[in-house]
């Protein structure tokens, strides 16, 4: 049972012994399915909660857990509402069948959406378990006393929780007395976070980790170029291919793009990849990224796709005029991706199972069932931990290949993507370029502020939409590629521009959107104004902030003031690092609002000499609002701030050839452990509704890099990353 | 040929000779904590201990092994009691998403076993080549002190 290259899918499963496939076929749509994005409502969390017969509650986390600690965040939240011990709390990441349909994990909006409705919905059991046990130990509820074992009467008996599990409960309506308790909840130091007991022993956690019975492992060479370019598969070696030992399949699907190779283990996927050698035609187009988003084109065109406000004198003197570019980088997650894929046959149960670590993995049920003609209630996404998401994981790819590989050979598939295949197939932060343009006053204030932006895709992501579909989604710009464009500060008269430019590699979210690129520019333009005007950095910001208004894009000035003076303050307590020979030291500030309600500031220390630049010192001052888990948040802010030092010092996916001119890890740059300086990092205390924690620090601590750089150098490079050698720093005598 | 596997002696099958540890662990073995994440040596993600020594899974063939007693991460508890270094992963709360922090505490095991008390220049030296996107760094660092005290027989 060889199938033969060239052959269809179809062509192939009957050649496969005509075995039937009781399944339709795909549907025709054209039309990717559209990610639904519902508010989870107080009804969608009682589906998350129950207690088990074991006399435990266990919790299904609506979110994907993928290292920022939403399941202790939920955790502790339904603790705190049921008034149990968190250690009495089992929480899972759910799958498609274990909850109603939930948004995807992104935006960093998850405490702050799931709190309301969590809260509701274990006051609501809290009263049914209450009434239950009043009942049964003839007392009044609000006599009961709630404690870890279980439910206390007022004479001392204790009802345990296993006993109050059964029969099911029916859950009251909420009311007032079903409304959130007060007050803060408090950690549990003894208690760590969810599955963290198992990732520090090695205990199965992640997709690649799932192992199901005659699993067949598959790879998917793909091609350097997109297909949409053009790039021609010209064959392989078959024979080298056939001949690994554990060889299965060797094929192509009309829905994979690439060879797909099936194997008995992953040891012979590997080999038979390592033996495939897949020769392909290039495109005759294949455009440099980066060049096609050059902002002076865009100007010199006066062509944008959306164009907002406006200047006085666009073509007279500015007191900054500001270009900055940033390139494409990777996600480079540690985890490449994985998914495994089983189609089941009988009329009962899932007609597909899906296992992945996907940050919407109610999308991807919709994508299967689009793809496989199934009814949802037929499709169960088993959702993973994911090894990094970054918004990587917000699209179905893999999950696709997946399903019709398994489908294809008619056996369960693990797929796994390689390094290589993350670079190639995966989608990346779109390159930018930035001018900014800035006038100042004889009053030292901004008359006007014109920031030109030229990029790509982001929510409307190229990965997903074919380019048809990306035209008309034209209209409306791109929220993700704007986010931070409009600058936090009263700037008098303000134009934005914005142009996208589908590009040859595919772009979509990454950490932060725009926003770490966009504020970057920002903080950059205005640290440049406060020098070419002679003021401080910190007052021409606090200037310009105190005559802000509030709005969407920053509902409270008063609060970004507040953290850029705290983390001034706070790098004021230290002394300057005096320059050694040959080097050049400097400090830098910059300060930024994500999604209008959180809000940064920083300070960052560099040191540069002719062949490094070395941040030494990084202060971030975090205002995001109520705080449930501290010490992930905190968390967050350190991982924030070592993105910054990728945004400035090193994130760069070149692709001059229209292709990744690296697909491996060995030659792409990430911080290491010896670039992270030391952290201050100072939460702000707040009672505010909670806001987003996982993207904030980005708009912060770049530019504090960014700036700490000029304030050493006299240089504002226009480029990133940020190469020594652009600053011209001479080396020691020796 | 015999591998000595966190204790227990397991034969090595001629035909897994060349084959990477690391997919003999995850697939023969079914010890999944050895992760792949480059498959070129550059993350770290995979090490291992070969005879005490921290090599990466993804480029050791099985036959370089042999005769020698190879460490996992499932293998670093000893009789249910977690390595210092486990122990401190979790005081400091390291892991966000995980991915890479097998690879993380089997370099810092090897590292304290060469540097009881090592300087953070030691420690970040012997950690360069360990990848942690999620930007872990910091708190590393201060685990990998902390698994010192621990080791030492002090409480932080």
């Amino acid at each position: 049972m060889t199938p033969q290259r060239g052959w269809s899918r179809r062509a192939w499963l009957i050649g496969a012994g005509g075995v039937a496939v009781a399944l339709p076929l795909a549907s025709c749509s054209l039309i990717p399915p559209i990610p639904k994005r519902p508010l989870p409502t107080a009804e969608d969390a009682a589906g998350w909660l129950r207690l088990a017969s074991s006399g435990r509650f266990v919790l299904s986390c609506p979110r994907a857990e993928m290292g920022q600690n939403v399941l202790g965040a939920v955790r502790r939240l339904a603790a705190h509402e049921l008034g149990v011990p968190e250690s009495l709390v089992t929480v899972q990441v759910a799958g498609t069948a274990d909850i109603p349909r939930a948004k995807a994990t992104v935006g960093s909006d998850s405490v702050r959406e799931l709190r309301e409705p969590l809260a509701s919905a274990c006051a609501r059991l809290r009263t049914a378990l209450l009434a239950r046990a009043a009942t049964r130990l003839g007392a009044a509820p609000a006599t009961l006393l709630v404690e870890a074992a279980g439910v206390r009467a007022p004479g001392g008996a204790v009802l345990p929780w296993a006993a109050l599990a059964s029969p099911p409960l029916t859950l009251p309506p909420p009311s007032d007395a079903t409304r959130p308790r007060p007050g803060r909840p408090a950690a549990d130091p003894a208690l760590p976070p969810p599955q963290f007991e198992a990732l520090v022993r090695g205990a199965p956690l992640f997709t690649a980790d799932v192992w199901l019975p005659d699993m067949l492992h598959a790879m998917v060479v793909h091609p350097p170029w997109r297909m949409e370019l053009g790039p021609r598969l010209e064959g392989w070696d078959e024979a080298a291919v056939r001949a690994v030992p554990g060889f299965v399949a060797q094929l192509t699907l009309p829905e994979v793009e690439g060879v797909v190779l099936v194997a008995r283990s992953a040891r012979a996927a590997w080999a038979m990849r390592r033996a495939a050698n897949v020769r392909w035609t290039p495109p005759l187009q294949r455009p440099d990224p980066m060049a096609m988003v050059d902002v002076d084109r865009a100007l010199a065109e006066h062509s944008f796709t959306r164009d907002r406000g406006e200047i006085a004198d666009a073509s007279g003197a500015w007191t900054v005029d500001l270009r900055l570019d940033v390139p494409m980088a990777a996600h480079a997650g540690i985890e490449p991706r994985c998914a495994v894929a089983r189609f089941n046959t009988g009329d009962d149960g899932p007609a597909l199972e899906l296992w992945c670590g996907s940050q919407d993995p109610f999308y991807v049920r919709d994508v299967m069932a689009r793809d496989h003609g199934l009814p949802l209630d037929r499709i169960h996404v088993h959702n993973q931990r994911i090894g990094g998401g970054f918004g990587a994981r917000a699209v179905a790819n893999i999950e696709r290949e997946v399903a019709f590989i398994a489908r294809a050979v008619q056996a369960p598939v693990k797929l796994q993507w390689t390094r290589e295949d993350e670079f190639v197939a995966g989608f990346h932060r779109p390159p930018s370029s930035h001018r900014v343009r800035v006038r100042v006053g004889a009053d030292g204030l901004i008359t006007d502020w014109w920031h030109a932006l030229s990029s790509s895709h982001i929510i409307f992501t190229s990965a997903a939409m074919p380019p048809w579909m990306q035209s008309v989604a034209r209209l409306v710009g791109d929220p993700g590629t704007s986010r931070g464009h409009q600058p936090p500060y009263a700037t008098g008269r303000q134009r934005l521009s914005l142009q996208l430019t589908r590009l040859p590699l595919a772009t979509g979210p990454w950490r932060g959107l725009g926003a770490g690129p966009n504020v970057l520019a920002v903080e950059a333009a205005m640290d440049a104004a406060a020098a070419a005007s002679g003021q401080s950095p910190l007052a021409f910001r606090l200037r310009h902030l105190a005559r802000a208004e509030a709005g969407e894009h920053l509902e409270s000035p008063a609060r970004l003031a507040t953290v850029l003076r705290r983390a001034a303050e706070r790098a004021d307590g230290a002394p300057l690092r005096p320059a050694g020979q040959g080097e050049r030291v400097g400090r830098g500030l910059a300060c930024g609002v994500y999604k209008g309600r959180s809000v940064a500031a920083a300070v960052a220390e560099v040191v540069v000499t002719a062949d490094r630049i070395r941040v030494t010192r990084l202060w971030c001052s975090h205002d995001c609002g109520a705080i449930v888990d501290e010490a992930g948040v905190r968390a967050q802010v350190e991982g924030n701030l070592a993105w910054c030092l990728g945004l400035v010092l090193s994130d760069e996916l070149a692709a001059p050839d229209a292709t990744p001119a690296s697909t491996q890890l060995s030659g792409y740059a990430l911080p290491r452990i010896g670039d992270m300086p030391r952290l201050d990092i100072d939460l702000v205390p707040s009672d505010e509704a909670p806001g987003p924690a996982g993207e904030t620090a980005i708009v912060a601590g770049a530019g504090a890099i960014y700036n700490a750089i000029a304030a050493a150098t006299g240089r504002r490079p226009g480029r990133l990353p940020v190469r020594p050698q652009a600053l011209a720093v001479q080396p020691a005598a020796s | 040929m015999q591998i000595e596997l966190n204790g227990q002696t397991v034969p090595l099958d001629r035909t897994n000779e060349a084959v990477p540890l690391l997919w003999w662990l995850r697939e023969s073995q079914g010890l999944t904590g050895t992760r792949y994440g480059c498959g070129e040596g550059a993350c770290g993600a995979c090490t291992v201990h070969l005879g005490g020594q921290p090599v990466r899974a993804c480029l050791t063939p099985c036959d370089a092994a042999a005769d020698q007693a190879l460490t996992t991460i499932e293998g670093l508890a000893r009789n249910g009691r977690l390595h210092p270094v486990q122990q401190a992963w979790l005081a400091l709360q390291v892991p966000q998403c995980g991915y890479c922090q097998s690879g993380q505490m089997m370099g810092a095991a090897a590292l304290l076993a060469r540097h009881p008390r090592p300087t953070d220049t030691q420690i970040d030296e012997a950690m360069a080549g360990h990848l942690c996107r999620c930007g872990t760094y910091d708190r590393i660092r201060a685990a990998v002190h902390h698994a010192a005290l621990l080791l030492a027989g002090g409480s932080p």
